[in-house]
């Protein structure tokens, strides 16, 4: 691996944003290591798959191990990996609220942990997942919105806890992408949501890789613990 | 990798130490006196609480390279749930990461 090249992990990576991420930051020359519950059926230069579930401590705790002994260096962690289950909360299972939890709050929670011990002597960008639904308090996505309201605390105390060590940590908080996430939802519900958007339109990736790279950027090093949300939601 | 010899105590003992070296580099004084007395916790340490944090790190990060597998130094659920904390000084915090290898390992 070349001296300079830059090593990111994304969680996420199998389809939908997350491999997007990962073809656009190799792309950019980024070492991508990505992970995902089940193998990755597309194959990157400069891109490496682990399966892992986020929230698994031990296996999470052996990718890191690995990446450390392999690389030496995390440069940029992106944590991806999400779940949303939308119902409303008197049809909600305990089991639903468990699941979405583990993989948006507990899955980023241990992400950044670790990325923040191998991060510490050099610097790095965390950059964390949250979403237009939590300032906009959609109705039937009351667990997802709240796990990501966890995930906006976490990244606005992470980042002065982490500011000592040169780690800055930023979210970006998308509104409706076509992605699986979005898919069972009924058309009505979503031009209602996103005519709640300042500019009414579906998000793409670009809208989102652009953001990333906002806090990745060099000169964004005095950045940190700010959430950008996309079309105009504010929080 | 440099292979110590001992027991595994012995071993954890002098990755601490090296730990220490590491964490003290930059900082005045440069060293302190180590021994398995050696206070890491509270004021008479001479570690703020951003070296002790910086010091678990380094231990932990020591002790995976040297054993081979990751370990949870301290955020663990054993060293939270003991009355008297593990980096009381080195000897404890050996005791304690000497205690969670087996485990670990599996």
């Amino acid at each position: 691996m070349p001296l300079n090249e830059q090593v990111m992990l994304i969680t996420g990576t199998r389809k939908g944003i997350g491999k997007y991420l990962a073809e656009y930051y190799t792309a950019k020359g980024f070492r991508v290591i990505g992970c995902s519950r089940s193998p990755a059926d597309f194959r990157l230069e400069r891109y490496e798959h682990f399966c892992v579930d986020v929230s698994d401590e031990p296996k999470v705790k052996e990718v890191f191990f690995g990446l450390r002994k392999k690389y030496g260096r995390l440069d940029v962690l992106i944590n991806n990996a999400g779940i949303a289950s939308m119902n409303h909360i008197l049809l909600t299972p305990v089991s639903t609220v468990q699941g979405i939890f583990n993989t948006n709050v507990i899955g980023t929670f241990i992400f950044c942990r670790e990325a923040a011990k191998i991060m510490k002597k050099t610097g790095g960008r965390i950059v964390n997942f949250s979403t237009a639904a939590t300032p906009l308090r959609l109705e039937g996505e009351a667990i997802y919105a709240s796990s990501k309201a966890a995930v906006v605390s976490l990244t606005e105390i992470l980042a002065r806890e982490l500011a000592d060590f040169k780690i800055t940590v930023n979210a970006v908080g998308p509104t409706p992408l076509k992605t699986d996430l979005t898919r069972g939802v009924p058309q009505d519900k979503m031009d209602r949501l996103i005519n709640r958007q300042a500019i009414r339109r579906f998000a793409e990736f670009k809208d989102v890789s652009n953001v990333i790279d906002f806090f990745l950027k060099k000169e964004s090093d005095f950045v940190t613990g700010q959430v950008v949300y996309l079309g105009g939601v504010t929080g | 990798m440099n292979v110590k010899s001992g027991s595994p105590r012995e071993k954890v003992l002098s990755l601490i130490y090296e730990a220490l070296d590491e964490i003290l580099e930059d900082s005045d004084p440069k060293e302190i006196k180590k021994s398995p007395d050696t206070v890491l916790l509270g004021p008479s340490s001479g570690l703020d609480s951003l070296k002790l944090v910086n010091l678990i790190v380094a231990v932990e990060q020591r002790v995976e390279e040297e054993f081979g597998f990751p370990i949870s130094a301290i955020a663990n659920e054993r060293a939270m749930s003991q009355k008297a904390s593990p980096l009381r000084n080195a000897g404890t915090l050996a005791d304690f990461i000497t205690s969670i290898l087996p485990e670990a390992k599996k």
